[in-house]
């Protein structure tokens, strides 16, 4: 039997690769490897701030990477988190500044709901169509990601445009400040999304283990044709099932916006490869929600040091997205790679 | 002459072959015959270069030869044709003979030679096939020929046909049979797998017979008959002996009134409490639509649907469930469970939605009963299903199904692949099913499965119900399509 | 709404053959991969490689032409990287194509600073691109020859066959003596050349420049091409042709002043939905889930 360890063996020799393959590209820069991967550590772990930027960089990674997580447990290719997670960022900010006369409590559910909403209609969209015309929901969603960030960014510039104050940027006007998520750690930006990072984990592992929709869904997801003759619905489920996994997206939107930008802040998602930091974690972690709390502090961690990394040594922070990618890369053979090197 | 001397294959715990030898004249038509899974189709793989044997020798002529590989046996003029076939549905005829040896004309692949080639060993054999035809249109007999022709043009010398008449009507099959006494007569040799002791009389020369995975006996077809082999086949009188139910059957608790679905024509069909309906039917004549349009997986064009009282023509795999219906699913791995799924979990399958929390602790004690009553052997009821053996994947499903004593129970082929002793339970348990007053419809492949179970057999022909019997010989001709 | 119709002329047509090219050679390469039964969402990073590297050349030896050929080396090598990990690793091909487009994204980034010294856009005007033919690229030529090519490949040449049959069923091709890893080997090979062109056309002819991330898309464009077509060279370019008239289309209406960001949706928007109201031709499809 595969047992736990195991996984994490696999899961630690895929990131013990993906940093050797960094550390190539480190020379190919022209740098050293061992003072590229110190200002990484540096930059990340090494002081409060340092961790306390990780870990504020980890809260929407988390959060996207269970939404994401949850379809592929169920067998969908949710490729679409993204621009679930934009649309849920840009709700979250126009409806917050939209509703900011209302009481400071009622503007900010409504708000979070909302960009919860709008992430799972960005899902949804995609699960309908694969259940009732057979679209491959694996292209939707990739291609939605796109039409979410224009629409985001037109509507940034355009309609929605701060015009209050003098930035050349795309962004939406403040937040009010009712929203705004309070600072736990004084005079760093850890804020208290930190919880929304804690309990999502939780909550989905509840779903997941302890309800009969968890189950009907984790069946569905190791073999969809015996869920169905065991009477589970398939169209409800899949539709579901993204429902559930696109507002796990939007509400990592909302967090970014509420806990870190203010306001929908153009490319704020597309360029960090928030998203996708998150669909690399969950994989990591073998789509166990704890465990991907654990694999997106790691990853948000790899983004922060990169920025440092910058500052520090010519090498460019995208060493963290090569990383990442090969990370990827390593945990879709972790079966052979488990076999080869682990079990000899 | 081919001989195979001492043949060993181990898969895990189960010695499929021990110690098999074999020996075949050139230009003869063997017969290798077994109950299923005595061996059959391992020991023909190991000639076929399927299987690797774990120890044991084959020779051809007298010289030993080493078949590692598919490539290996054509290249000594070795082939095999599958009882599941492997054609390429969405090509032609023509293409999927020459596969891999393509004829070719400026750079290009010739199709007007490969046509050609198709044609002419089509008439020098009797097997006629349109070569321009897609497979996939073409009738099963019709595949059946291609595979033929396949394996006469890439391997002349030695034909292992692996139960050819599974899929093929009487008719067909005698057609098919002259086509092996006329190869035979070329001076080829026919390597024949069948548990159909009256074909093997008919067509064969010779016949190995094979139980558990050893050789019982060799005789010479002129000189033996149907009861000496299936002695030695059987070994041991099996239980299967047709036992009538205590009571008369009660009132119909499944009735399908004109139902129709894809691949199905309108059916009438009544199962009563207390009684066995059998299915009988050659392979692909609708067993697998029948089962799904009960089971709710196949959704209805036409007519009606009861289940115990109940009117649920449209009704969702739930809704029939909890209207009382079992279903057994002929292939337990595809839909009958989940291998990455733990024991406990998929027996949980089915009652999960009973209220919204998940009892862990309640789903593993009540899997831990369910183990034990149906005698599933098992390490944990946390491991999972993958590390259960064929016979003991079978019983969790039957374990499943059969523990809410549903009022209709839905078997399809309950017993392929499983071994004996399971098949024996499996058996007692739909009788039991059965004798507490559920209505069993049993859909099977297997004809004595059907005899020794059912209480009443009816025929399913090309996706159509063509009669009633419990007549060994005239559900033959019923599985023909003869109508009675 | 004159102003909309002002848009359709010849300059038009010109200009949707034009950004046709890079969406059908990237087609016609996934077409070959998906005809041997590998979904491959590659194309994206595929293409993005074929762009910088063909720019990269031509930045490093002022040769479009050897630019084109670096860009065609590091695709084929990212492709066949992607086939490794594929058929010889089992890897599931959706993960490890999403693997293949970061990493693409992350590699192209990642060296544009020591490459060019600069982030983000490189762009230089001395630097001159492939040269024209009567107004297109050669590779716009070389797409067009390509679908009868390919027509012929597929279903007149024994590969093609062989290709066909592996796709239907790798194990059944086995015993007929087919090599079917060594087939799909191939289609990878073949999958990475075309898209190197594809991402050359890009780089070295639409625009001569390096822009990050400048696909945008264009490769799961090409994949519902293939889908829409079912994987044949004649459809492919059909479907092609729409996508890059919706290119074209978004050009142009930003020229008479609807915002770039919203025009820009279009061609994304548009490929959706064809997929959607086509998705009857879906079913039943030959390859791929």
């Amino acid at each position: 039997m595969r047992d736990r360890g195991f996984a994490v063996g696999e899961a630690l020799l895929a990131v013990a690769i993906a940093l050797a393959v960094g550390a190539l590209f480190v020379l190919i820069a022209d740098d050293s490897p061992a003072t590229a991967y110190e200002a990484l550590w540096t930059s990340s772990v090494g002081s409060t701030n340092a961790l306390a930027q990780s870990m504020t960089t980890a809260i929407p990674i988390i959060v996207v990477g269970l939404g994401m997580g949850l379809a592929f447990r169920v067998g969908l290719f949710n490729l679409g988190g993204e621009g679930q997670m934009i649309l849920g960022a840009l709700t979250t900010a126009v409806v917050g500044h939209a509703l900011a006369s209302l009481p400071g409590a009622i503007t900010f559910v409504l708000a979070v709901v909302s960009g919860c909403l709008a992430g799972a209609a960005w899902a949804v969209l995609p699960a309908l169509w694969e259940v009732f015309l057979r679209v491959p929901l694996v292209v939707t969603t990739l291609l939605l990601n796109y039409v979410g960030a224009l629409l985001a960014t037109y509507l940034a510039a355009y309609p929605l445009r701060d015009e209050s104050g003098g930035s050349t940027l795309a962004q939406t006007a403040e937040i009010p400040s009712a929203l705004q998520l309070p600072i736990i750690v004084p005079n760093t930006p850890l804020h208290a999304g930190l919880f929304a990072a804690v309990l999502a984990p939780l909550g989905v592992l509840w779903l997941l283990q302890r309800t009969s929709l968890g189950y009907a869904m984790r069946m569905t997801g190791l073999n969809r044709d015996f869920a169905e003759t065991g009477g589970v619905p398939m169209k409800r489920t899949i539709v579901t099932t993204m429902a559930l996994s696109g507002a796990l997206c939007g509400l990592a939107g909302a967090l970014l916006v509420m806990g870190q930008t203010y306001r929908y802040l153009d490319d704020s998602i597309v360029s960090p490869q928030t998203a996708w930091s998150g669909l690399a974690a969950s994989m990591l972690a073998g789509f166990h929600p704890l465990f991907t709390f654990v694999s997106g502090f790691f990853l948000a961690a790899l983004q922060t040091g990169g920025s440092g990394l910058q500052l520090a040594t010519n090498v460019p922070l995208q060493l963290v997205n090569v990383i990442q990618a090969v990370i990827i890369a390593m945990v879709a053979v972790r079966l052979w790679l488990g076999r080869r090197v682990l079990r000899r | 002459m081919i001989a195979l001397e001492g043949i060993v294959k181990r898969f895990g715990a189960l010695t499929a072959l021990d110690g098999v030898d074999l020996t075949v004249e050139r230009g003869t038509v063997h017969a290798v015959v077994g109950e299923n899974g005595a061996g059959k189709t391992t020991l023909m793989g190991v000639l076929g270069g399927i299987v690797a044997a774990d120890a044991g020798t084959v020779s051809l002529d007298g010289e030993p030869v080493r078949i590692a590989s598919v490539e290996d046996a054509y290249a000594h003029g070795i082939g095999m044709v599958h009882q599941h076939f492997r054609l390429f549905r969405r090509l032609t005829v023509a293409e999927n003979v020459v596969m891999g040896r393509e004829p070719r004309r400026r750079g290009g692949y010739d199709h007007a030679a490969a046509e050609a080639l198709v044609d002419e060993l089509g008439r020098a054999h009797g097997l006629r096939v349109d070569p321009r035809a897609r497979v996939g249109e073409l009738s099963v007999g019709d595949q059946q020929r291609v595979e033929l022709l396949r394996a006469l043009h890439r391997a002349a010398d030695v034909l292992i046909l692996d139960e050819p008449t599974a899929v093929l009507t009487p008719q067909e099959a005698e057609g098919l049979f002259g086509v092996m006494r006329e190869l035979a007569g070329q001076g080829r040799t026919v390597l024949f797998i069948s548990h159909k002791l009256r074909e093997v009389l008919t067509v064969s020369d010779t016949v190995t017979v094979l139980r558990r995975g050893s050789v019982t006996g060799v005789r010479r077809a002129s000189e033996t008959d149907e009861r000496e082999l299936a002695g030695l086949m059987v070994g041991r009188a099996i239980e299967s002996a047709y036992q009538a139910p205590d009571t008369p059957a009660g009132e119909p608790v499944l009735r399908l009134e004109a139902l129709t679905a894809r691949g199905l024509k309108p059916l009438d069909l009544e199962v009563s409490a207390g009684e066995i309906v059998g299915v009988a039917g050659v392979a692909g004549n609708g067993q697998t639509e029948l089962a799904e349009a009960i089971a709710g997986l196949r959704p209805r064009e036409g007519g009606t649907l009861t289940i115990a009282g109940r009117a649920l023509s449209d009704a969702t795999v739930a809704q029939r469930r909890e209207a009382g219906l079992a279903h057994i699913p002929e292939d337990r791995y595809a839909r009958g469970l989940a291998r990455e799924a733990t024991i406990a979990e998929n027996l949980l399958m089915g009652t999960h939605r009973r209220r919204f929390r998940l009892d862990r602790r309640a789903m593993n004690a009540r899997a831990r009963e369910l183990v034990e009553a149906f005698d599933v052997r098992a390490g944990d009821v946390g491991d999972r299903a993958a590390t259960l053996s064929g016979g003991n994947a079978q019983k969790l499903v039957i374990a499943r199904e059969l523990a809410g004593e549903p009022a209709v129970v839905l078997a399809c082929q309950p017993t392929r692949g499983v071994d004996i002793g399971a098949a024996e339970f499996v058996h007692a348990q739909l009788r039991a099913a059965r004798d507490r007053g559920a209505g069993v419809l049993l859909i099977s492949a297997d004809l004595d499965e059907l005899l020794a179970l059912a209480d009443r057999i009816v025929v399913l022909y090309e996706g159509a119900l063509v009669g009633e019997s419990r007549d060994e010989a005239e559900l033959g001709l019923l599985m023909a399509g003869a109508h009675a | 709404m004159s102003d909309f119709f002002s848009i359709f002329d010849f300059a038009l047509i010109l200009s949707a053959l034009r950004l046709t090219s890079p969406i059908l050679l990237a087609a016609l390469g996934g077409l070959l991969t998906d005809r041997a039964g590998i979904f491959n969402i590659g194309l994206e990073g595929q293409m993005l490689v074929g762009a910088f590297l063909g720019f990269a050349g031509l930045y490093w030896t002022g040769s479009a032409w050897l630019g084109l050929l670096l860009g065609v080396a590091g695709a084929t090598a990212l492709s066949l990287l992607f086939g490794l990990w594929v058929i010889r690793l089992k890897g599931d091909p959706i993960i490890v194509g999403l693997a293949v487009n970061l990493f693409a994204i992350g590699l192209t980034a990642y060296l544009t600073l020591p490459v060019f010294g600069v982030q983000g856009s490189y762009d230089d005007p001395a630097l001159e691109g492939l040269p024209r033919l009567f107004g297109f690229s050669p590779l716009v030529y070389l797409g067009a020859l390509l679908v009868p090519a390919l027509w012929w490949l597929l279903f007149k040449h024994p590969f093609g066959v062989r290709l066909r049959a592996v796709g239907e069923d790798a194990e059944a091709a086995s015993e007929a003596a087919v090599h079917p890893d060594r087939i799909k080997f191939l289609a990878c090979g073949l999958c990475g050349v075309l898209c190197g062109l594809a991402g050359a056309q890009l780089a070295l002819s639409l625009v001569t420049q390096w822009v990050q991330g400048m696909t945008a898309g264009r490769g799961f464009i090409a994949l519902v091409a293939i889908m829409l077509a079912r994987s044949h060279p004649v459809g492919a370019a059909a479907a092609a042709l729409l996508f890059g008239l919706a290119y074209a289309m978004a050009v142009r209406l930003q020229g008479i002043g609807i915002p770039p960001q919203f025009v820009s949706m279009l061609p994304y928007v548009l490929t959706i939905a064809v997929l959607v109201l086509l998705a009857r031709r879906l079913r039943n499809r030959p390859v791929t889930t």
